[in-house]
């Protein structure tokens, strides 16, 4: 029937109509505040189950290179990939230093610092750490693919360790740790950046062993989240993200907080906001660096030798002394991301303290955000004619932890490093800048205003370059730019 | 690596650590070298000569220190101490003077106490570390002369051995003039205002702790032991409190401490140019902002020492005149650009004082009841604290802290508005006796307890419930008529007339402890609900001593009366009476007027049973009846217009009844969001007026008005006659007395129906509801008009009539020749109409 269609019709209209007329006006007055739809879990990488090797591998392995010629068989490309990466070279790409108005190529391979203070000479001692097998003097070949160390960071059996020159442990089961193979996690990561320095916490401030395991007030990303250090670290064809001004001057392939947490759109206050411009992220959300372990803050190589009584902590006859920290408040400087660094040659002021390296930026330089550092203080030889810092070697037979002449063992490392040695040395005093950027804080421990502003605070304005607590004098007059700087 | 070793001093290591710990200071950070003696030196303030009283060098007399010769050599210490709260210990401003000051047994007993004894102690607010405990252990021990000197005991300035105070030579340079080092001279920080008046601990490294670390709550501490208000910025979870749920209160003790506010940024010295600002009341009404103020120097000279403050205790009033100078939470924050997602902000805003909803719980104990109708041995009272786990006679460092909710009570603002602001009450009672009655005193309730250091044997008799020679707490109460004859009798024979026992309630202002958004009250339902925190209830007692109910004392500018008592068990509650009629608030959701209620249901509920009772009979006797149809004629009755207007009010209705009723009763309806229901009640409401206005226009264009105007002649007959169809002939099957026709819908019962519908019942609902929300937008009006306590018991009355309507009115549009028959004409326009025999005198057709 004609009428009946057009009945139905009609109702259905006129009822559509009249919620439209009533459900519209409540819609449009009670919507919500639109939420940002930005969530930082955007950028993290979707972590699948690693493949289980267990059943593809077989066959004896007697060297690491053998475990290497396996993986190459499926992954062929991977060795050429690591050999392409600072991890294997130990030295960065060249780049344009302005300071020295030239390119230089810096990494481990070629530094001093003022911990162990250098590899030429040591290398046997400090390549354990090196992603490869037999790098023992400076004849390593970087161009050896065979060398490269799979398992080091892919080893999931936790068996595998390396020994002096980087080669695998004696009794290490090395089809074992073959069959083990996954993507690298805290474990593998931590193996060698949780001990920089020859000792658990030594260098860092803000990498420790308690971030194998780390609770929600270790670290809100790994303690809370189970973040693996390769979430944020994210790395392409073995290139593996994260910078530290220590071996690096510049930012490039850096992470940043900002490339999860939308900067704008992350504090609702505007208090908190206002300061964005200034303040790195990690000022606020690490208040303290050293959590747990104690870190070593000073280390005085002029009093070793000595038989006195030793503290792992206080002195030891082949290092000197030290001062070591745990929780300690950060050293707060302008930081624009790319840094000064101390190079072989470069004249040292025994007077004064040297840095060995230090984060460029200033109060008028907009790309500069205050960022917490760990200051490490060092009194290493110097030669006291030529007046530079000089490389010792320590590690192995004649070095200075079997012969305890300083001469003699600054000869042999002047020799390995192709430095001169005039034969006069004394004791510099050095001073060496590290980021604090893990141990990140969940919210409810970040800093609060008044552990900055007021009186007797952590900041120290004047040092800054204000004329005053800027809650009270206002803040810099530069204007800034979108940046961050980790 | 372990070789023999020789004992070599590491001093040389030491050393140099050392020396590069203050390299790294000093270079590293490139810091200009400002080679800073101490850190608490004052930057501006000038070297000094310490003077006694005589105006001599204390180090020449070795005599105390006098602050008013001392500051007086730049300030104007005479003005300063003449007008101030501050100065004396603020005795002078209670007008007392030696003779009238009571010891502290309550025996009146010279203590050698004179006004001017002490002087104003500027060290005591003015220095980075004053030494509070040494000054006050000087005055109790009657060394007036030396508080003020006692002060400076640990700044090194004096040295105090034996209750005797030296002058340190090393602390003076040559001309006598102190050294720059030991000139600690500052604005008064909050620790400073903290030593008398409650906890104030700014330092966010250092966990807080409630007194002293073995969790005795010092009870010089006023304000926090009176209120457990507590300054801090530290985040609660932080700090070193033994608090329930401590690791959940991620929010700091006081949001202002937390930004960086210190106690004199509020209460600021009232002729401080910085800060001096008229109150907009007292200011010509064309200015903002006055611009002429005294200059610094001036300022500096002459410093009022009257401090900005809000409502204060009126027993301790000593400047009532200055009450409430202070800045106000208004004065510095625009609540109407933050609360935006808080319906009817203004109204929530001119009857709650923002601390109602931003101070929701203190995390520290506060007193609850002072009992000095008994003694301890020790000679104290029987304290209860609140907001402690357990029975609140113990705080030590066991003490597992609650914290607790204040209880809102009416404030009387200056512009003398009212608003409900959070209190804590304090109770106490004690003995009085004589006429006029006197407090009984310490000395007097010792000897009627106490035989030496332990409770006499009678009172053992008749406290010791146990028996085991102690009273404990919960025996230590006058809770029964023994109890109180023994005592009273005690107190007799020592002379006493007539003693007993008397109890005051007092209300103590909260105003610190303020939190931010997102730990204050968001929730509608905290107060709009049956259990509305507007009324909660506060423990006053476990027990009222003697029986005794304690009266109310009003302070700051508290009101109580009206407040109801409330005995649960032996435990006395107080519940504030928000009917005050300086209040007077209705809160949706919480208040409702029972007869009304009870009236609306009875018309609801009788039309119901009426329609029941109806349809039954109508149902019974269609059954015994032929089902017999009169000629019918099909009619377009209802244009698409009429139809739409129709049905969007009926949904409308439908929905402003339901959301009504959610606001009404929001316990009942817990699933919805309280905000939400307000909002859409109030979008419902709009909806109808424009549609309601619509229709009345359209019907007066169109002349259809006429349908609902009954025709005057024999209306009253057409009426009764359409009455007796509803009653009689319906059920016998009787034609329709009037035939509906597109010129004439409606029976003489439904025109007067819908004239009162329309003409009465609409316009009081779109009055009442229009005004109540115009307590948001035009208060004043709505103020006039009887405000929320009248318009909203009224505007729930007529949602009852509405709904008793609406039964009505659907039933009746059963009685078509077919139940369906009118729903469907009014849905499609067209209906079936009998044609009945005896058919009035039709009106011309008009329009459509």
């Amino acid at each position: 029937m004609k009428s009946l269609r057009h009945f139905k019709y009609l109702w259905l209209i006129g009822l559509g109509v009249t919620m439209l007329v009533i459900a519209l006006p409540i819609l449009v007055f009670t919507r919500p505040e639109a939420v940002s739809a930005a969530s930082p879990w955007d950028n993290v990488p979707k972590r699948n189950p690693a493949v289980s090797h267990t059943n593809l591998i077989s066959g004896e392995f007697k060297t690491g290179q053998e475990v290497t010629a396996k993986c190459l068989t499926c992954h062929a490309e991977a060795a050429h990939e690591v050999t392409q990466t600072a991890h294997w070279t130990w030295k960065g790409d060249p780049i344009f230093d302005p300071s020295r108005n030239e390119e230089i190529a810096i990494g481990k391979a070629n530094l001093l610092n003022n911990f162990c203070i250098g590899i030429q000479s040591n290398w046997e001692d400090c390549t354990k750490c090196h992603v490869g097998y037999g790098w023992e003097d400076e004849t390593f070949n970087f161009q050896n693919e065979a060398n490269v160390d799979c398992l080091v960071c892919h080893d999931q059996s936790g068996i595998y360790v390396k020994a002096p020159g980087g080669v695998p442990a004696e009794g290490v089961d090395l089809l074992a740790a073959a069959k083990s193979v996954g993507i690298p996690t805290r474990q593998n990561c931590g193996t060698c950046h949780f001990y920089g320095g020859s000792g658990a916490a030594v260098k860092h401030g803000d990498l420790d062993e308690s971030l194998y395991y780390p609770s929600e007030v270790i670290d809100v990303h790994m303690g809370r989240l189970d973040f693996q250090c390769v979430d944020c670290h994210k790395t392409e064809s073995h290139e593996v993200s994260g910078r530290s001004i220590s071996v690096s001057i510049d930012n490039k392939n850096q992470v940043y907080c900002t490339d999860c947490h939308e900067q704008a759109s992350t504090h609702t206050d505007a208090r908190i906001s206002s300061h964005l411009d200034t303040v790195a992220c990690q000022t606020c959300h690490i208040p303290a660096g050293a959590l747990r372990q104690p870190t070593k803050m000073v280390w005085d190589w002029s009093t070793a030798g000595q038989d006195i009584p030793e503290d792992p902590y206080e002195y030891l006859k082949t290092r000197g002394s030290f001062v070591y920290a745990t929780g300690f408040t950060p050293t707060y400087a302008w930081f624009n991301g790319t840094a000064q660094r101390y190079l072989f040659g470069d004249k040292v002021d025994p007077n004064a303290v040297n840095l060995i390296n230090s984060p460029n930026g200033d109060l008028n330089d907009p790309k500069a955000l205050i960022f917490p550092f760990k200051v490490h203080m060092g009194k290493q030889p110097y030669d006291a004619i030529y007046n530079y810092l000089l490389q010792p070697q320590t590690a192995g037979e004649g070095g200075y932890w079997d012969t305890f002449d300083w001469k003699s063992a600054l000869e042999r490392g002047s020799e390995a490093a192709g430095m001169e040695f005039s034969g006069e040395y004394g004791f510099a005093t050095t001073a060496m800048y590290w980021q604090i950027t893990h141990m990140v804080q969940p919210k409810e421990n970040a800093l609060q205003c008044a552990d900055c502003h007021g009186e007797g605070t952590r900041l120290d304005w004047a040092a800054l370059g204000y004329p005053g607590d800027p809650m009270l004098w206002g803040g810099r007059k530069v204007i800034p730019q979108a940046v961050e700087v980790k | 690596m372990m070789r023999p070793f020789t004992k070599l001093p590491k001093f040389s290591a030491i050393l140099f650590i050392s020396g590069l710990i203050l390299l790294l200071s000093g270079i590293v950070l490139a810091s200009p070298a400002q080679a800073q003696d101490s850190q608490d030196q004052s930057p501006l303030h000038p070297v000094f000569p310490m003077l006694d009283a005589e105006g001599k060098n204390v180090l020449e007399s070795g005599s105390p220190v006098s602050t008013l010769k001392t500051c007086g050599a730049c300030h104007d210490t005479a003005f300063i101490v003449a007008d101030s709260a501050h100065s004396d210990g603020a005795l002078i401003a209670f007008g007392a003077d030696g003779s009238k000051i009571a010891s502290p047994t309550g025996d009146l007993e010279d203590l050698g106490w004179k006004p001017g004894a002490v002087e104003m102690n500027c060290f005591l607010c003015h220095t980075a570390s004053p030494d509070n405990s040494s000054r006050l252990a000087a005055i109790k021990t009657g060394d007036f002369g030396w508080a003020n000197t006692a002060t400076l005991v640990g700044s090194g300035i004096v040295t105090a051995a034996e209750g005797k105070y030296t002058w340190n030579p090393a602390a003076f340079d040559p001309q006598g003039n102190l050294l720059p080092a030991f000139v600690t001279i500052q604005d008064p920080r909050s620790e400073n205002c903290g030593l008398c008046h409650g906890i104030a601990h700014t330092n966010p490294q250092i966990p807080l702790t409630l007194g002293t670390l073995d969790g005795t709550l010092d009870l010089s501490r006023y304000n926090t032991l009176t209120t457990g208000q507590v300054v801090s910025p530290q985040k609660i979870a932080q700090s070193g409190v033994n608090l329930a749920d401590k690791n959940t209160l991620d929010r700091s003790w006081d949001v202002h401490a937390e930004r960086v506010l210190v106690c004199v940024d509020c209460h600021y010295s009232l002729n401080n140019p910085v800060y001096y600002q008229e109150l907009a009341t007292d200011r010509p009404e064309h200015l903002d902002f006055d611009p002429r103020r005294i200059d610094f120097g001036e300022y500096l000279k002459r410093p009022l020492h009257q401090f900005a403050r809000g409502e204060a205790n009126a027993a301790t009033d000593s400047s009532a005149a200055f009450t409430n100078t202070m800045r106000r939470c208004e004065t510095c924050h625009d609540a109407a650009s933050t609360h935006t997602w808080l319906p009817y902000e203004g109204r929530h805003e001119a009857a709650l004082a923002c601390e109602s909803c931003h101070i929701p719980r203190l995390y520290a104990p506060a007193l609850q009841n002072v009992d000095w109708t008994v003694i301890k041995p020790d000679g104290s009272a029987r304290l209860i604290y609140r907001g402690v786990e357990g029975d609140g006679y113990v705080l030590d460092a066991n003490t597992l802290i609650t914290g607790f909710e204040p209880v809102l009570l009416p404030r009387q603002n200056r512009d003398g508005s009212h608003v409900l602001a959070p209190f804590n009450l304090i109770t106490i009672w004690n003995w009085v006796a004589g006429d006029p009655p006197q407090p009984v005193t310490l000395t007097q309730l010792r000897s009627a307890y106490l035989e030496g250091e332990h409770y006499h044997p009678e009172v053992l008799a008749v406290f010791d419930a146990n028996s085991n020679q102690s009273l404990s707490d919960q025996e230590l109460v006058i809770d029964n008529d023994a109890k109180k004859a023994l005592i009273t009798q005690r107190l007799e024979s020592l002379g006493l007339v007539n003693p007993h026992i008397v109890g005051e309630t007092q209300a103590f202002s909260i105003n610190h402890n303020v939190t931010r958004g997102e730990w204050a009250i968001k929730e509608c339902r905290t107060c709009h609900g049956n259990d509305s925190k507007v009324t909660a209830a506060m423990v006053i007692s476990p027990q009222n001593p003697g029986g005794v109910q304690p009266t109310f004392i009003g302070e700051a500018g508290a009101l109580l009366q009206g407040t109801n008592w409330l005995n649960r068990g032996e435990t006395l509650f107080l519940q504030p009476n928000i009917k005050a009629p300086e209040v007077n608030v209705y809160v949706f959701g919480h208040d409702a007027v029972v007869w009304i209620d009870l009236l609306g249901m009875l018309a609801f509920m009788g039309t119901l049973a009426g329609v029941f009772g109806h349809s039954t009979l109508r149902y019974l006797a269609a059954r015994k009846r032929a089902k017999t149809h009169g000629a019918q004629e099909r009619m377009y009755l209802y244009t698409v217009y009429e139809r739409f207007w129709h049905w969007l009010q009926t949904a409308v209705i439908l929905g402003l009844l339901f959301t009504g009723l959610v606001i009404h009763r929001p316990g009942f309806f817990t699933l919805f969001d309280f905000h939400f229901i307000v909002l859409t009640h109030n979008i419902l409401a709009l909806i109808l007026v424009i549609n309601a206005a619509l229709a009345a226009f359209y019907h007066l264009v169109s002349g259809e008005i006429r349908q609902f105007l009954p025709e005057p002649r024999g209306f009253f007959n057409d009426a009764i006659k359409q009455a007796k169809f509803y009653l009689r002939g319906i059920f016998k099957g009787d034609p329709h007395p009037f035939e509906k026709k597109p010129g004439r819908k409606m029976n003489p019962l439904q025109q007067i129906t819908y004239l009162m519908i329309l003409n009465v019942l609409l316009p009081a609902q779109v009055i009442t509801g229009a005004l109540m929300w115009g307590a948001q937008h035009f208060p004043d009006a709505t103020e006039r008009l009887g405000g929320l306590p009248l318009l909203a018991p009224l505007h729930t009355l007529v949602a009852w009539m509405f709904a008793a309507f609406i039964v009505g009115h659907v039933y009746l549009t059963t009685t078509g020749h077919e139940p369906l028959t009118n729903i469907k004409a009014m849905m499609f326009g067209w209906e079936d109409v009998e044609k009945t025999g005896s058919e009035p005198e039709l009106k011309a057709p008009i329009g459509d």
